[in-house]
């Protein structure tokens, strides 16, 4: 009798744990209907959204540039048209004259003039190493009124249109409300504005009603920082988000099965294979060496079956970027040529090599290292893999740059395709005083870099980059396996465009059109 | 008792200070976030400029100096990666893993009582034995998976619960259960030995002998008495569910100090790292000294030595 | 019950107590103790033999599965089921070395913090509890952060969070037993101290350890996987259950196996050893239960 009692009460605890849970669907049922903001899951919040403070604008810039707009504007096809401002190149590519657009407000109702512009530039110069190093060629900046200025610069720079690198904030706004307040409400003069920021769970954006360009569709937004892939998908599938960023390419053809739509756009980084062949010591100096390695590994199964077709698989550049080459054709799989290779440059039996990879939490460059390590193992190349974070990773990169005692081979994402512009990549990349470098060719390559950063004229240009690229092809500084490809899933009755030629994969809400 | 109220706090204080050695020193040595935010082919001369803006060109010695002297007026630093006071940014997520660690508490006390006194008063039936085998699953599973098992069952398939974020009840409930489970096995266990000891007591034999009926003397007089041994383990439980927090606020993308002080030791962000896990061990540390206190007051068995 | 009169008659007596086999947990940690020590002779694959064209092949009962790859296969094509065969090599390696340095560090060091007090008893103690006042996890990502990710890191962070309980267990013991008749008789003899500690008080203190260590083996196993899932981890091209479980976790809606079948692999073995835990602790030593 007593037992059954002690039962009952069991049940009872039972009954009231189930209450709370069925209120609490309740809560989140009628949560939905009161307000419908459009949820996007990203992967990342961003440290700052003023553009000119930011010091991660992978994760900063999707967001930020809905509320912030840039000098040069850049239309969803990947062309840099006027916006808030438009633009004459002057002497050759040293001066740049910018027509401010009339009648353009901040959120704060501040007008925009070429003061903004000034101060603008002055605080990315002060507070953004990297916009530094963009400009590294200019010079000053001149107000000539309220609505022109003109960058002067000391050689030609063909990157200072394409990069966009300047966001503009407002000047009058700062001096009015001081620094704590102009970082925590940022105002911008883009198409939306802040509306709030939880830090570790969420901003809301909404539209600003005296936008100066076309009113978007959308009227609120809210980003969500969802880190876990996993979760990312969860919460598009059960309705919670109504776009994610960033799906993991093995999930995509499971989000469309389920009945999801997925937009695909181009973008940086690739991902490839990288020499340090500064070291006369390792087998990799050679050039045969590294075109073994080139043929021992399967690229084309990488893509299909591993990342299941998804990243774009082209050798260097895409058709459609200026210096493509049609003729350059990715080095095919063939095992029996690489060991015969390897034989000729004097290691018939293989050899030892570290494989490096930035470890960490982000899809893709693991599991490219794997697959490489084992195609490579095959042939005879025993790889060391050695995964390590990005801090320390760093900090070894700088250590090794210019030592020629650097025994370095690693999977690592080498600029080169789907940047603003390809003079970027190969200038940042493979330029033997530039940044990241593991590639040194002092002689053939460095002049026809050199020439390409101050030639204005596309064509021009376009024939140096070929001849840079064909000579990296052939002396196999880099074996690109893909290139990035970032996917959007969102709900069937939303549409989405993205941005194409912007170095990160925006989220631009105003190029969003709910059905 | 005074004598030992006032050693056991100043024991509390030297380990707050040892604590704040060792995460200082592992910060400083887990890399340079210079090197990280700085450009890559920034110049030696640009590194060190930003080394001194942040203030660590400076021996560490003196870098502690600086921190501990701040830090007593309540100025941990600004977050490197936020640029904001570190402690705001702390004080922002802090409710966020209170809520999400009280109520996982409360969970898994009130499951673990439950199962463990239904386990020492029917020994041996079906009820005894798949209770135990729910607490111990709890402990042989991984967080995240558990986390990500239950998103997939009672959010994707079943419809019933949302997937991520901190919005009231129902958000609540799967992470502060998958957190929970973990703990579940101990306070059973604990429970159940206690309660056995009690049931056994004189005292219980007096409650029946009363007439009262059985569940009364299990759930009221029984219970009372075996819960002192749970409380005293709820230092080393909180510990436990604050080290759970870090891998499901990840999960669950839950706004806590868990998720945060992991992405601050990925981006190498020393002040947020350092206020982060600091106020997480001031915390533990003057919840131990209040329950040991406490029993002091309670329990006269414990003598102070 | 049964126990109970064991425990009352014959407290201290390892092998008496062990003609008592536990079977259940024992057998559920037998795959993994087999696999981890006999693993090479049991593939029926190459683990790293990879074959990207037979990505993701299901288990052999389910459609579209291949009988020569009886769990699946996994995103590069390898045999699941020697992965896991050689992951708990990784796993064993990890759980034995990271518990059994921990146990050695922190024994040694409880035993003097005891034997010894004053003094070194109170700044030893004083580390401890600083020590367990971080939670485990956070002080683990912090040392990864420091010493780089690795094998050899994880035993290493485990050896430095796991030692401090049995520091603070011992020490209580090495209190109480060097109260007892025979040490005082050995001090008396005037027995070198190092001799007391290691033939009068570390016999005393073996049950003990054993319920530590066992405890511990299964909490090493799960630290191994959340440390994987944080980004910190072993990295390829080891292989432990751990990072098979947390890089398949992305594969949970469409290739459920390799998640499933890591996790169970995981979920048996970390069972068995806690079954065996609770096992040994009510019979060698039950006023552990706090643990």
């Amino acid at each position: 009798m007593d037992k059954t009692r002690s039962t009952r009460f069991f049940y009872l605890i039972c009954i009231i744990f189930l209450g709370v849970a069925l209120f609490g669907v309740r809560n989140a049922l009628a949560q939905e209907g009161s307000s419908n903001p459009l949820i996007i899951a990203v992967k990342a919040e961003p440290d700052t959204l003023v553009p000119t403070d930011t010091k991660y604008a992978v994760t900063s810039n999707p967001i930020s540039n809905n509320i912030f707009e840039r000098l040069v504007d850049l239309s969803t096809e990947g062309k840099f048209v006027p916006g808030i401002a438009s633009w004459e190149i002057m002497a050759g590519g040293k001066e740049f004259l910018f027509t401010i657009r009339k009648g353009v407000k901040f959120h704060s109702g501040d007008p925009l003039t070429t003061k903004d512009v000034e101060f603008s530039h002055n605080r990315s110069w002060e507070k953004s190493p990297t916009y530094k190093r963009y400009l590294r060629g200019f010079d000053r900046i001149e107000i000539i009124d309220d609505y022109h200025c003109k960058f002067f610069f000391k050689a030609p720079d063909v990157l200072f249109i394409p990069t966009r690198y300047l966001q503009i904030v407002s000047k009058n706004y700062f001096d009015r409300v001081g620094e704590e307040e102009f970082l925590n409400k940022p105002v911008g003069t883009g198409p939306y504005k802040l509306a709030a920021w939880k830090q570790g769970d969420y901003i809301d954006i909404e539209r600003n009603e005296e936008y100066w360009g076309k009113k978007p569709q959308v009227q609120k937004a809210r980003f969500v920082f969802t880190k876990e892939d996993t979760t990312r998908i969860a919460s598009l599938k059960t309705g919670e988000a109504g776009m994610i960023m960033d799906t993991p390419y093995p999930l995509v053809k499971d989000v469309e099965n389920a009945g999801f739509k997925t937009v695909r756009l181009y973008t940086h980084p690739p991902c490839s294979v990288q020499f340090h062949n500064n070291n006369p010591n390792v087998p990799w100096y050679h050039q045969k060496v590294r075109l073994a390695i080139a043929y021992a590994i399967d690229k084309d199964a990488i893509v299909n079956d591993l990342f299941q077709g998804i990243p774009a698989g082209y050798p260097r550049l895409a058709p459609w970027e200026l210096g493509y080459d049609p003729e350059l054709k990715q080095y095919p799989y063939d095992p029996e040529k690489a060991k015969a290779l390897l034989k000729e440059a004097g290691y018939p039996r293989g050899f030892e090599m570290p494989l490096y990879y930035f470890a960490g939490r982000s899809y893709g460059q693991k599991e490219t290292t794997e697959a490489v390590a084992l195609f490579l193992n095959a042939v005879g190349i025993r790889c060391k893999i050695q995964g390590i974070e990005a801090a320390q990773m760093l900090a070894k990169v700088r250590a090794w740059h210019n030592d020629p005692k650097t025994e370095y081979v690693g999977v690592a994402s080498v600029p080169m395709a789907f940047l603003p512009d390809p003079v970027e990549a190969i200038s940042t990349a493979y330029l033997s005083t530039g940044w990241g470098t593991m590639y040194f060719n002092k002689e053939h390559l460095d002049p026809i870099i050199e020439e390409a950063m101050v030639t204005m004229d596309d064509t021009k240009r376009g024939e140096l980059i070929k001849k840079a690229i064909k000579i990296l092809h052939e002396d196999v500084a880099s074996i690109q396996i893909w290139a990035n490809t970032s996917v959007y899933a969102m709900k069937q009755n939303i549409d989405f465009t993205p941005t194409l030629k912007n170095r990160e994969a925006l989220m631009l809400v105003k190029d969003v059109i709910i059905k | 008792m005074r004598r030992y109220a006032l050693r056991r706090t100043l024991l509390g204080i030297i380990t707050v200070v040892i604590v704040s050695m060792i995460i200082f020193i592992a910060t400083r040595l887990s890399g340079d976030v210079a090197i990280l935010i700085a450009p890559p082919d920034a110049s030696d001369a640009e590194i060190q400029e930003i080394r001194v803006q942040l203030g660590l060109n400076k021996p560490i010695p003196y870098q502690y100096y600086v921190f501990v002297r701040n830090a007593l007026k309540g100025d941990f630093g600004r977050s490197i990666r936020y640029n904001r006071p570190a402690i705001d940014v702390l004080l922002d997520r802090f409710f966020g893993t209170v809520e999400l660690v009280g109520t996982a508490f409360i969970v898994s006390i009130v499951t673990g009582v439950l199962l463990g006194t239904l386990s020492a008063t029917r020994r041996g039936t079906w009820l005894d034995q798949s209770g135990k085998l729910f607490a111990l699953l709890g402990q042989s599973m991984p967080g995240f998976w558990v986390g990500i098992m239950l998103i997939l069952v009672f959010s994707v398939n079943l419809g019933l619960l949302p997937t991520s974020g901190r919005d009231g009840i129902s958000h609540l409930l799967l992470p502060s259960f998958s957190m929970a489970w973990y703990s579940i096995a101990s306070i059973m266990r604990v429970t159940r030995s206690s309660m056995m000891d009690v049931m056994d007591s004189e005292y219980i034999k007096m409650a029946r002998s009363k007439g009262n009926p059985e569940y009364i003397v299990i759930w009221k007089h029984g219970l009372k008495n075996a819960l002192i041994p749970v409380i005293a383990l709820a230092g080393v439980q909180l510990a436990n569910l604050l080290g759970g927090a870090v891998i499901i606020e990840n999960v669950f993308n839950w706004p806590g100090l868990g998720s945060m002080i992991v992405d601050a030791i990925y981006a190498r962000d020393y002040p947020l790292v350092q206020a982060g896990v600091f106020f997480i061990s001031i915390f533990l540390i003057a919840l131990n000294l209040i329950v040991d206190l406490l029993f002091g007051f309670i329990d006269p068995r414990i003598t102070y030595e | 019950m049964n126990n109970m009169k064991i425990i009352t008659r014959n407290p201290h007596h390892l092998f008496s107590v062990l003609k008592h086999v536990p079977v259940i947990p024992l057998l559920l940690l037998l795959p993994m103790i087999v696999c981890g020590i006999f693993g090479p002779y049991l593939y029926l694959h190459d683990p790293t033999a990879m074959k990207l064209s037979m990505a993701l092949k299901p288990p052999a009962w389910v459609s579209g599965g291949d009988w020569s790859y009886l769990l699946g296969t996994d995103n590069m094509g390898r045999d699941l089921l020697s992965r896991l065969i050689e992951g708990a090599r990784a796993s064993l390696i990890v759980a034995f070395f990271g518990v059994g340095f921990a146990g050695i560090v922190g024994v040694s060091i409880g035993m003097i913090a005891g034997y010894f007090e004053g003094k070194i008893d109170n700044i030893i103690m004083r580390f401890v509890d600083a020590q367990m006042s971080i939670p485990a996890i956070l002080l683990i990502i912090l040392l990864a952060a420091v010493l780089g990710g690795g094998l050899a890191t994880i035993i290493l962070s485990i050896t430095l969070v796991f030692w401090t309980q049995y520091a603070r267990v011992i020490r209580g013991e090495t209190l109480s037993i060097k109260q007892r008749d025979f040490v005082v008789l050995a001090k008396v003899t005037d027995c070198g101290t190092f001799r007391i500690l290691r033939k009068h008080i570390f016999p005393n203190t073996t049950n003990t350890i054993m319920v530590l260590a066992t405890l511990q083996l299964g909490r090493a196993i799960i630290i191994e996987a959340s440390i994987t899932f944080l980004g910190m981890g072993i990295q390829p091209p080891a292989t432990a259950w751990g990072l098979i479980i947390s890089d398949g976790r992305i594969y949970m809606s469409t290739a459920w196996w390799i998640p499933t079948f890591a996790g169970m692999a995981i979920m048996i073995t970390v069972l068995g050893a806690n079954l065996l835990g609770d096992w040994l602790r009510d019979r060698l030593d039950p006023k552990l239960r706090q643990l």
